[in-house]
């Protein structure tokens, strides 16, 4: 077989395993096995991805450039990323410029796509980003992040003369050394802390909030803490959702977040109060099914959203 | 529920990962390595929303390797223009030795820019979506009112004109050098 063919081959190989079917790995282990050139034409297949990505990514940050700011094109910096992504690892679009959204040169937006989880390491630091989430982050500072969208957990090493700074919209958390979970989506922003302790506006309401705590403000309402038990704090990135009295709204959401779909709570239901854990399956239906019996609601199922609502008159 | 985990099942499928590995000719010590490595990550993600746990583990040992051979040829890179201004300055550091390699990456990306501007559109379209949104090939043969084996020979040819334009790009740059990969029996063919 000429090379030219065999290349052809490997990007098919490529293309198509993108889908995550176990019966192409088999296949292709099979095909690999056949000749050794194959192996080293995959491996081109795969690094042509890396150049196209950093010459999309080059180009979305020349498109979203202001004339008076100038932009630094991100490189991809793949030594840093520990692609602990779920099913479409490494494929969603990570990297590109927003120099609207945060002031500074070198500013840059991670983000993971439904369903999707990835791990950034800044230093010493490590931030998990659940599904649905995006994340700005600034070259050469990794003292720094902002939540644009959706839920991430932080572990920052402490350092008293340079405390690591999140920008969640308008507001901004500090950490005194810690583990700490956010959420900012439609509902509004919900911080608990893990391990250690953070500021919650410091220069504003300055809210110490310890481990074991949480504090959660709806849109257009004042910040309220509660208690939360530490161990469940950022449950989501081992597949468990821990509960206590949590408006069935909420999760709903996080079931969202973790299954990379929609799903919501019918009105007349979506205030009742939660107490529980929830075992992410990756069998979604039956999973929901499950959780609509604890429920004691139905479940049904429109496009790609679930919807929960209360249970039909008659016995199924 | 599925508590056994991906941990559990990365056990039951070493031998086959094993051999996966092996076939993409990796060391012994290295694809221990690897495993080593995705074990802890499986380990660290219990069983959580996985829809393909086996095909994950395939992917994530896949992922592994390529990262480790991009290292290796960053390496090597950094080597050679390390030994090449040591050369041309004979034997003096250059002071911004990382600015020369800057400017190489930055022509490089400048070029595969070009390569997909003129690409047709339709060809780049899919290109981009596929890897900037993650479309899959079926979002985007929906999207495009076209078939599934279209957008397959759309990308296909994108990815060809992109191989062809980087290795033209190393050779250019590299000269009769070779930028090798991790597993030291790499041959990139020039073609």
């Amino acid at each position: 077989m000429t090379d030219e063919a065999i290349l052809d081959q490997a990007i098919q190989w490529r293309l198509r395993l993108r889908d995550d079917r176990p019966q192409d790995w088999d296949a292709f282990v099979g095909w690999l096995e056949e000749d050794p050139r194959h192996s080293d034409a995959y491996d081109r297949a795969a690094f042509a991805e890396d150049a196209a990505d950093a010459a999309f990514a080059a180009s979305a940050s020349v498109l979203a450039a202001n004339d008076d700011m100038p932009v630094t094109i991100p490189s991809p910096r793949r030594g840093r990323w520990l692609g602990i992504g779920a099913v479409a690892a490494a494929l969603i679009g990570g990297v590109v410029a927003v120099p609207t959204l945060m002031q500074g040169d070198a500013a840059y937006v991670v983000e993971t796509g439904p369903g999707e989880q990835r791990v950034v390491t800044l230093g010493d630091n490590h931030i998990v980003l659940n599904g649905g989430t995006r994340l700005g982050l600034k070259h050469g500072d990794d003292r720094y992040a902002e939540l644009i969208d959706g839920e991430a957990h932080f572990t920052v090493e402490h350092d008293p003369d340079h405390p690591f700074a999140l920008r969640v919209g308008q507001d901004e958390i500090r950490d005194v050394g810690t583990s700490f979970d956010v959420v900012r989506d439609a509902a509004g922003l919900r911080v608990a802390v893990a391990e250690g302790a953070v500021t919650f506006n410091p220069r504003s309401d300055a809210i110490q909030l310890a481990a074991g705590q949480e504090l959660r403000r709806s849109r257009g309402a004042g910040p309220k803490v509660d208690a939360v038990a530490p161990e469940a704090v950022g449950g989501w990135r081992t597949g468990r959702l821990s509960y206590r009295d949590a408006p069935l709204a909420d999760v709903g959401r996080d079931l969202g977040r973790a299954l990379g779909t929609t799903v919501t709570f019918a009105p007349a239901v979506a205030a009742r109060s939660f107490t529980g854990v929830i075992h992410i399956d990756p069998d979604r239906p039956a999973m929901l099914h499950r959780i609509g019996l604890l429920l004691d609601l139905d479940v049904r199922k429109d496009a790609d959203r679930w919807t929960f609502v209360p249970r039909a008159g008659e016995a199924r | 529920m599925a508590e056994a985990g991906l941990a559990q099942l990365l056990v039951t499928m070493r031998q086959a990962l094993m051999r996966f590995l092996a076939a993409r000719g990796a060391s012994g010590d290295e694809a221990e390595d690897i495993l080593q490595d995705l074990y802890l990550k499986a380990a660290a993600l219990g069983s959580g929303p996985i829809a393909e746990p086996r095909a994950y583990l395939y992917r994530m040992a896949d992922n592994l390797l390529l990262d480790r051979r991009r290292a290796a040829m960053r390496r090597v890179r950094r080597e050679q223009s390390w030994v090449d201004e040591q050369t041309a300055e004979g034997g003096e550091a250059d002071p911004q030795p990382s600015a020369e390699r800057g400017l190489i990456a930055r022509q490089q990306v400048e070029q595969v820019k070009r390569i997909l501007d003129a690409l047709p559109e339709r060809t780049g379209e899919a290109l981009r979506r596929f890897r900037m949104e993650g479309q899959s090939q079926k979002e985007i043969a929906a999207a495009f009112g076209i078939s599934l084996s279209a957008v397959e020979k759309h990308l296909q040819r994108a990815y060809r004109a992109i191989v062809e334009c980087r290795e033209s790009f190393d050779a250019d740059f590299a000269g009769s050098r070779r930028l090798e990969g991790g597993n030291g029996k790499k041959a990139i063919d020039d073609g």
